[in-house]
């Protein structure tokens, strides 16, 4: 008989964990976590938003439990004839989608996203990202705790299957098999754990309501069914029976409203760029390591930057997060802009680069995790009495017609705003 | 390359020119065409590809999808079947203001030759055919970060996991082609 333990949540109560978790969430790469904030700077626009991917972590392991459950409670003939599951099978990859959701995040830089973009580069020219970290973390730092655990022998569980289940890569080394890219969709999905805890989570420290969507119901209304789109041929999806609709098109309207009210507030994501900046001038030249090399990255953490800024030792970027001297907006797309409002909004950055100053900073949905997008794995509905499922937008009109926020904005040293503002003007009104 | 990556009104005109010579198209051969420009022909699109349901899948695709219907450079509508959905995909009434921008006229003149050799080979497989293309290319290329080789038949028993239903003998065909052409770069015909 396993023991249990139980962590209290402000959100989800008590939280249950056995012996394995618990020695893995021992482990210093898991207790950084606690040193790692969730939303970054947020607090200094929402004071309350203090919370840590720590917490985050047990939540998504805690919500994607009880997405499997259900989901196998509804669903057990589906998941037995279109993946070939017995009841071994399913409480082994139950452990798995535990492990790879309580895991997600180990991999996180300092201030969580706000680091992504100066990730250093792979050999194709893109950026290593943050599941890059996760998956290495978990197969160098956390590969013992999970493969030598006592515990493990009942279901042999390997580090790479965890991390090949959030990279969404193939790994010689794990079980490649259809059923873990089924249960991917947990993780990463308009319809995963990860969100279905942060909306939540970040709307409670932020003292806000928009993330509040009703849960309860969404998790017993998921199923597994076959889904037929285009020409190709029908495979499993977790979708959600057509009595959840509304409760998944609070899902979606949740995270749209906690995107425009605070992810992507306009104070908040300027934080993001000196926190940025930040971490380069505290770094050693080069930069953050690549993945493979664990041991240095774990070391840079909320701790050690807010350390080095405390010290004077992150340039002119620690000193604006020190004194809380942001730069200002001075021009703002609307947020879905044209392509004529996207080259006025870049021809005023590069005029103000020219004439004024170059502490100018335009934020642009091209970069990573800044925007909300309504994304495009979309939420299947299994109909009450047609046998087809069909997408979420088709009952759901607000849903479909929903456009990705993709506003540009201009920020400049305060310094400075009033007469950038005047050339902003100048530049906007002159075409 | 990170600096040199397509701005968002280029990637759209990208796709509009697909569609422009496809006719018409659904949202997985726009998906895998974009994934195989990317990936085979090396045009800077910068999307995220990862391992979902259907094959290599980026979100960003869709979203810019979803930029060039706004725009009006593109026109998706949905249509339900018997059994299922799907998208239809065609050009927008603004398709030629984004196409004979010169800023735009420039670019597409530059990755011409890669669009034509995407559609040119690709244009008649159904979507499933795609998914196949796109999953078994996607397979080679996960060998590339590993830096190794696979065999033909590895190749195709991890598509086969992908794509259960889908034949096995057509999957052999797709990749026989793939690599006749030169597409695949880390499968060889006998086992490694």
């Amino acid at each position: 008989m396993e023991r249990k333990y139980e962590i209290r949540c402000p959100i989800h109560g008590f939280i249950e964990l056995n012996e394995w978790e618990r020695d893995i969430i021992n482990q210093p790469a898991f207790q950084r976590l606690r040193r790692i904030r969730q939303l970054g700077l947020t607090d200094y626009v929402y004071p309350g938003a203090m919370h840590t991917r720590f917490e985050h972590s047990l939540g998504v392991m805690h919500i994607a439990t009880r997405m499997y459950d259900s989901i196998v409670a509804r669903s057990a003939e589906v998941l037995k004839a279109e993946l070939g599951y017995n009841d071994d099978g399913l409480r082994r990859d139950r452990m798995i989608v535990r492990l790879a959701a309580l895991l997600h995040d180990v991999g996180h830089a300092p201030l969580s996203h706000a680091a992504e973009e100066i990730m250093p580069t792979k050999p194709d020219g893109t950026r290593y990202k943050h599941e890059d970290y996760t998956a290495a973390i978990i197969r160098q730092e956390l590969r013992e705790v999970i493969e030598d655990h006592p515990i493990n022998a009942n279901y042999n569980i390997r580090a790479d299957d965890i991390a090949q289940i959030i990279e969404g890569k193939y790994d010689e080394r794990a079980n490649f098999s259809r059923r873990l890219i089924f249960w991917r969709q947990i993780l990463a999905s308009q319809l995963d754990a990860d969100r279905m805890d942060y909306l939540l989570r970040d709307s409670y420290h932020a003292g806000v309501r928009y993330g509040v969507y009703d849960i309860d119901r969404l998790i017993n209304c998921l199923c597994a069914f076959t889904a037929k789109v285009e020409d190709k041929e029908p495979r499993p999806v977790i979708g959600v029976s057509e009595d959840g609709w509304h409760a998944a098109e609070s899902l979606i309207l949740a995270r749209y409203y906690m995107f425009t009210q605070v992810y992507y507030h306009k104070t908040r994501r300027i934080y993001d760029y000196h926190i940025a900046e930040a971490i380069k001038s505290a770094l050693p030249y080069r930069g953050l390591p690549p993945p493979q090399e664990t041991q240095e990255y774990m070391q840079y953490d909320d701790w050690w930057l807010l350390g080095k800024i405390n010290r004077g030792m992150a340039g002119s970027h620690g000193e604006r997060i020190l004194k809380r001297n942001h730069y200002r907006l001075v021009y703002a797309t609307s947020e879905t802009p044209s392509r004529g409002d996207i080259r006025r909004v870049e021809r005023a950055a590069d005029q103000i680069r020219q004439r004024i100053t170059s502490e100018v900073y335009l934020d642009s949905p091209e970069r990573p995790k800044s925007w909300y997008n309504p994304g495009a794995e979309e939420i299947l509905i299994r109909r009450l009495f047609e046998a087809s499922p069909v997408p979420l937008h088709y009952y759901s009109h607000p849903v479909g017609g929903m456009q990705g926020i993709q506003q540009y904005r201009l920020y400049v040293a305060p310094e400075v705003r009033d007469e950038a503002a005047r050339l902003v003007q100048e530049v906007t009104n002159g075409e | 390359m990170v600096n040199d990556w397509l701005d968002v009104d280029e990637r759209v005109a990208v796709l509009t020119q697909i569609v422009r010579q496809m006719g018409e198209c659904g949202r997985t051969s726009l998906m895998k065409m974009a994934y195989l420009l990317q990936t085979v022909k090396e045009v800077p699109l910068g999307y995220d590809f990862g391992l979902y349901l259907y094959g290599p899948y980026s979100a960003q695709v869709l979203n810019d999808l979803s930029v060039a219907t706004f725009w009006d450079a593109l026109h998706e509508e949905y249509y339900s079947t018997q059994d299922g959905y799907g998208y239809r995909i065609t050009l927008g009434y603004l398709a030629d203001d984004l196409l004979q921008d010169p800023q735009i006229v420039n670019l597409l003149e530059r990755y011409q030759h890669a669009i034509d050799w995407v559609v040119e080979h690709f244009k008649d497989y159904s979507a499933s055919e795609m998914e196949a293309v796109g999953t078994i290319v996607w397979v080679d290329r996960e060998m590339k970060s590993m830096k190794k080789s696979i065999s033909i038949d590895k190749l195709l028993e991890i598509a086969q996991e992908i794509k259960p239903h889908f034949p096995r003998e057509k999957l052999r065909q797709i990749a026989e082609k793939l690599i006749q052409e030169g597409v695949l770069q880390y499968t060889q015909r006998k086992a490694s």
